[in-house]
């Protein structure tokens, strides 16, 4: 059965029906289908309000995006702990990483052989009052987590940012 | 579900099917029409049945055909196989003027059939039977590995993409150097 031998609305059907999970892994196959799921998949990724990590005493990591409509998982993050042998490898950043799916079909990245060659998270977000301009402001840094409120208009704390 | 004989495209069917009978037979007697796929077996479907397909109804409403006129001249659906067909039939008449269910597990599950149950679906347009095939689709790649998921996809590699693109533009290449030889031998 070969994907691309469908047409187009019918590929774009198939694809809506695949979990984002398995469109990720999906995503790995050829270069072809990563760029078919950006085009086709543009409402879906759209509707995703936010992504939600969650980590557990065991510093275990799970992932959620939350669409509009429904949620779910995405992915976890575990300790590479008993050897498995039913996992499968994926080069991501340059780096191979070993990923298996457990037995509620969650897809797991264990990542405790491998030395994630990340560059610390750097992220910020804001949001305007619209009563009066002013705007409040997340920023993620390292291990820092703050949080602010600013006497300031959109364009200030752009400007202060800059 | 619905017997079938053989027949030709052109020719009238002797005898044709039967579809099934409800238990509870309508009042007003219901019409029929007649189709037939690349194997011109001729199957006899009732007009609520083929309701479920946008382009049969279409064409029924377009071109104003009389019972008479269709049992003389079958759709021809000389790019669907026989047995593709009776499935899509067979589906027609079980969820004849029934609310569709949200799951169908009654597809068939080798992947080559599925294919052209899907094509044949897409292209007679029936819409809530390609809902459920393109979902039977989707769950074939459930808990794979993406190396898996080439093999049951036939995705290729980006080797063999590269290597088609540059044959498709040799061959582009070849073509238009040919045409141009072409349009240089008329104007002599």
């Amino acid at each position: 059965m070969k994907l691309f031998k469908f047409p187009y609305l019918v590929q774009e059907e198939i694809l809506q029906n695949v979990k984002s999970s398995e469109l990720f892994l999906l995503s790995f196959v050829s270069k072809k289908i990563k760029e078919k799921i950006k085009s086709s998949q543009l409402n879906r990724f759209k509707s995703i309000d936010y992504i939600r990590y969650e980590c557990n005493h065991d510093g275990q990591i799970t992932v959620y995006n939350h669409p509009r409509d429904s949620w779910g998982y995405m992915l976890r993050f575990v300790k590479h702990g008993k050897p498995h042998n039913d996992y499968f490898q994926l080069k991501v950043s340059g780096k191979m990483i070993n990923f298996r799916h457990v037995q509620d079909d969650v897809l797991t990245l264990m990542a405790g052989d491998v030395k994630l060659n990340t560059d610390p998270i750097t992220s910020y977000t804001y949001v305007v009052r619209e009563t009066d301009n002013r705007v409040a402001s997340v920023l993620i840094q390292g291990g820092t987590f703050s949080f602010g409120v600013w006497d300031k208009t959109e364009e200030e704390f752009l400007r202060m940012m800059d | 579900m619905s017997s079938t004989e053989q027949g030709t495209s052109s020719a009238a069917p002797a005898e044709p099917t039967t579809a099934p009978e409800s238990a509870a037979a309508p009042e007003v007697p219901e019409s029929f029409y007649y189709v037939h796929g690349k194997d011109k077996v001729v199957h006899k479907v009732s007009a609520g049945a083929l309701q479920h397909s946008a382009l049969i109804h279409g064409m029924i409403s377009n071109l104003g055909y009389t019972e008479e006129q269709a049992k003389a001249n079958p759709f021809p659906f000389e790019n669907i196989d026989g047995d593709i067909l009776q499935m899509v039939v067979d589906w027609c008449n079980q969820h004849k003027g029934k609310p569709t269910p949200p799951e169908d597990t009654n597809l068939p599950k080798q992947k080559e059939k599925l294919f052209d149950l899907v094509l044949a679906v897409n292209y007679l347009e029936i819409k809530e039977l390609l809902t459920y095939c393109c979902k039977q689709v989707a769950m074939m790649v459930k808990g794979k590995s993406p190396e898996e998921i080439r093999e049951i996809w036939m995705i290729p590699t980006d080797a063999e993409d590269e290597a088609a693109e540059k044959e498709a533009k040799k061959r582009a290449g070849k073509e238009a150097a040919g045409e141009t030889a072409a349009a240089a031998g008329d104007a002599k």
